[in-house]
């Protein structure tokens, strides 16, 4: 581990995508701690709408309130909602997706076909359809993405298991008599970490986009809560007067999305056993 | 004779400006028109590299031309230096002067044109029409001597036999009626009877047409059939060549008498082993004894899936194994032998039979079968799970036998690995540190973690390379002396089957059609079907042989819903020697 860690930090996108993802989250865990530089629901009245200054430093919104603190308070609130619906949908993909190898026949095509239907809707309307019957919140929208982005995990693991079922390994572990829960942990799991691990990260830079598209249509994170889709849509109306508000949260959406995909990209060509041959 | 080809000093590298890894290192020789010349070597010698730089393809692969020249002498008279040729030029003489054959046949041709098309596609290339170019591929499948070959110009590579494809490709190198022929191993992936018919074929053609050939091979029986000079490689370099003969007969290079000692060679039963159990205990109780093994793969049709009967694998086998004893069984590809191999371990239903497998220390409590019998397989790179280090992987049979790993488990660990012949720090390295034999060595130290008595060995030595496979075969002596080891050993090469075997089972069609002592059934063999495997194997002592052509196909195993196949009956040849009575109406 530690040496994928080096290896990391040597290849050059990763490096950069490591570093955007990490100076996020340090960013989220301060807002969390509540270290941001004013209390984001504070309206200073006097300062309205005032563009960058040194007081504020990417100024303040309509109601007075320091866009970089709820900025942070935002991409806090983006980060839980894009880490555990995919961290849900990577476990119930993953279940679904090995036991759909591993069974095969009739549970297979179930699942596999059910999957299929989901990912025939678009993943935003699929969400929408999720949140107008549970009803809109942080909570449901988590689970909305997760739902939409079960079958993507779905897929990306049954294929990998079952060309790792075929192998002669596995065979071999059958001969020994070795039970189906050590075939299933030790022979597939740990041969599709890989695949999984590149999945996730790329599936949070989209989770990220999902969770900013569904607050910008008020149906994520309510207000007066601060999410970066919420700024997003609160700015649109005074794009022309104070293009701050929109130019911060979309830049943070934009690199957080490009730190994601960068960091997915280059565990992509790490975790790839000849390009490791390669570089060792 | 002219001179064909000559190169001079040929080094080939790999890689880029400073850090360029050097292959072939001063490789020199010449061709003169209608020779073959072979060109021997294990894998990473250097000559599949050789060759491919001949035709340029290597830079194609990553690889470069550092130095050397490679004269190729035109059907004008001129001579055209390959090495530095602009890649316009190359690619015409690619197709019309050079022809290339290669190992896979099934990987070499696009699946979703008829191989037709694709022929004809050469003959469109040298600027001929639409009729005409028809008529001449059908003209160029005639000479490859396919059976009915108008109609199957309409097939698709996945609807033809590897043997078959591989006559496809030869008709496409040979289209444009090249002047020299470069063969890649072109009858590795092939089973050995098959393998017979290309290499006639290639000696047929080549003395119609009067081309160079130039054929790679790690298979000496191969070159003693069909080489008229011969040329040695290792590690990039030339150790020796010369005269086909002189170099059999009297090799002057270690690595060449090596090569010829110390790998595996058939000689028709001459040189079985003498130690078989059989003769020495008057009556021993068999340790796996097998009745009646049929598995049959059901199929079926259409929509609704009606079953439409069964594919019959294996029919109706009956064997003895006793301790200490190897039963080689042999055949070609889709005879049934991997699958009565992989139904022993309950890797396949079986449809019907039973074996069963004994303890000889009535003391101990008998072992369940999982524990008595352990395979190896095939391929060493694919039966060891890569994220696995070596402790893990030796765990694994332990674990489910249900034994926890303590001390002593661990010691044994390593003293098999000592055994086997593996360095003693392997414990906490991964497969992808070791090469194939050693990777092989793993798998069988994992085999016996258990201390089985019965090994099956599915073709496992099939993927090494020859004198890596030469050590495993001695290992595998060796410890079956040891540890009164009986092993099942499903090959298809019978060099290694005379090493290794005191008995054999000859498997045609899913069934045993010749059972008995190895010598009597390798030196005297009686069922039609026997003979003509034992005479396509290539021996040292036949030079030049013409084999004969076949164009017979295996007969399908597909039979109709209910059908129980006629119990067969057998002829006795001998003490230990029986065969199938061959009848008269298809079976």
């Amino acid at each position: 581990m530690t040496s994928l860690l080096s290896r990391l930090l040597r290849h050059p996108s990763g490096c950069v995508g490591a570093a955007i993802v990490l100076t996020y989250l340090l960013l989220a865990l301060a807002a969390w701690l509540g270290l941001t530089p004013y209390d984001p629901l504070q309206q200073f009245r006097i300062d309205r709408l005032q563009g960058p200054s040194a007081a504020h430093w990417m100024g303040t919104d309509m109601f007075g309130r320091d866009v970089l603190s709820r900025l942070m308070i935002g991409i806090g609130q983006s980060f839980l909602v894009a880490f555990s619906s995919v961290g849900i949908a990577a476990v119930i993909g993953t279940v679904l997706g090995l036991t759909a190898a591993w069974v095969g026949r009739l549970w297979d095509g179930v699942v596999m076909r059910l999957m299929d239907i989901l990912l025939a809707f678009p993943a935003i309307l699929l969400a929408l359809l999720f949140i107008t019957v549970v009803g809109p919140g942080t909570f449901t929208s988590i689970l909305a993405i997760a739902f939409v982005y079960t079958p993507i995990f779905t897929r990306v693991v049954r294929g990998p298991a079952l060309s790792i079922k075929a192998r002669d390994f596995v065979d071999a572990a059958r001969t020994f008599g070795s039970s189906t829960s050590y075939i299933l942990t030790r022979h597939l799991m740990l041969n599709l970490v890989a695949p999984l691990t590149v999945q996730v990260t790329l599936a949070l830079a989209w989770s990220l986009l999902t969770e900013s598209g569904l607050s910008f249509l008020g149906l994520g994170t309510q207000p007066p809560n601060s999410s970066l889709g919420l700024m997003l849509a609160d700015s649109i109306n005074l794009m022309e007067m104070a293009p701050w508000l929109l130019i911060f949260p979309g830049l943070a959406v934009m690199l957080g999305i490009l730190g994601f995909n960068l960091l997915g990209d280059a565990l992509r060509d790490l975790l790839d056993p000849r390009m490791r041959r390669v570089a060792s | 004779m002219t001179e064909l080809l000559s190169v001079q000093n040929l080094s080939v590298g790999f890689g880029r400006g400073k850090a360029i890894k050097p292959i072939v290192d001063g490789v020199t020789f010449t061709l003169d028109a209608g020779e073959t010349l072979a060109i021997v070597g294990e894998s990473g010698s250097g000559k599949s590299v050789t060759a491919l730089s001949i035709n340029r393809l290597i830079d194609y692969s990553g690889g470069r031309i550092t130095s050397g020249q490679i004269d190729l002498s035109l059907a004008d008279g001129q001579t055209l230096d390959l090495a530095t040729l602009g890649t316009g030029r190359m690619e015409r003489i690619r197709g019309s002067e050079i022809g290339m054959i290669f190992q896979e046949p099934m990987t070499s041709l696009n699946p979703v044109l008829t191989i037709g098309k694709q022929i004809e596609e050469v003959f469109r290339l040298q600027g001929k029409g639409g009729t005409e170019a028809r008529a001449e591929t059908l003209r160029a499948l005639d000479r490859m001597r396919i059976p009915d070959a108008a109609r199957r110009l309409g097939y698709y590579p996945h609807q033809l036999s590897g043997g078959m494809l591989q006559r496809v490709m030869i008709a496409m190198a040979l289209a444009a009626s090249p002047r020299l022929l470069i063969a890649d191993e072109p009858t590795t992936a092939l089973d050995v009877s098959v393998q017979a018919q290309i290499m006639a074929l290639l000696a047929e053609l080549q003395r119609e047409t009067g081309t160079g050939l130039i054929f790679i091979t790690h298979d000496l029986g191969l070159v003693a059939g069909i080489a008229d000079r011969v040329l040695v490689m290792q590690s990039g370099k030339v150790v020796e060549q010369g005269k086909a003969d002189d170099i059999l007969d009297r090799p002057q290079h270690s690595y060449t008498q090596h090569l010829l000692n110390a790998v595996p060679h058939f000689a028709n039963g001459q040189h079985v082993r003498d130690d078989a159990p059989r003769l020495k205990h008057a009556y021993e109780p068999a340790i796996l004894a097998v009745k009646e093994l049929t598995v049959r793969f059901p199929t079926t049709t259409g929509l609704l899936r009606r079953p439409a009967g069964a594919i019959h694998a294996v029919e109706a086998v009956d064997f003895e194994i006793c301790r200490g004893e190897t039963l080689a069984v042999v055949g070609e590809s889709g005879s049934g032998k991997s699958t009565t191999a992989r139904a022993l371990l309950g890797l396949v239903k079986t449809t019907r039979g039973s074996f069963t497998t004994q303890s000889s220390e009535s003391t101990t409590a008998q072992k369940p079968m999982q524990m008595q019998m352990q395979m190896v397989f095939q391929n060493p790179y694919a039966s060891l799970n890569p994220r696995l280090d070596v402790r893990s992987l030796l765990a694994e049979p332990v674990i489910a036998a249900g034994i926890r790993i303590d001390g002593q488990i661990t010691s044994r660990m390593t003293a098999l690995l000592d055994r086997v012949g593996l360095p003693s720090d392997s414990l906490i390295r991964y497969p992808h540190e070791f090469s194939g034999g050693q990777r092989q060595r793993l798998c069988i130290a994992r085999a016996l973690m258990l201390d089985p008595s019965i090994l099956v060995l599915d073709e496992a030595v099939s993927a090494l390379d020859v004198s890596v496979q030469a050590r495993v075969l001695d290992l595998l002596i060796d410890l079956q002396k040891e540890r009164d080891l009986a092993y099942l050993f499903v090959s298809h090469d019978m060099a290694v089957v005379e090493r290794i075997a005191h008995r054999v089972a000859v498997l045609y069609a899913g069934q045993i059609v010749e059972i008995g002592d190895a010598r009597s059934v390798l030196s005297n063999p009686q069922h039609s079907y026997t003979k003509k495997l034992i005479a396509a194997v290539p021996t040292m002592e036949r030079r030049r042989e013409r084999y004969q052509l076949n164009t017979e196909a295996l007969p399908t195993l597909l039979r109709p819903e209910g059908f129980e196949p006629q119990p067969s009956r057998w002829d006795h040849f001998g003490a230990d020697h029986r065969v199938k009575l061959e009848m008269a109406a298809a079976n």
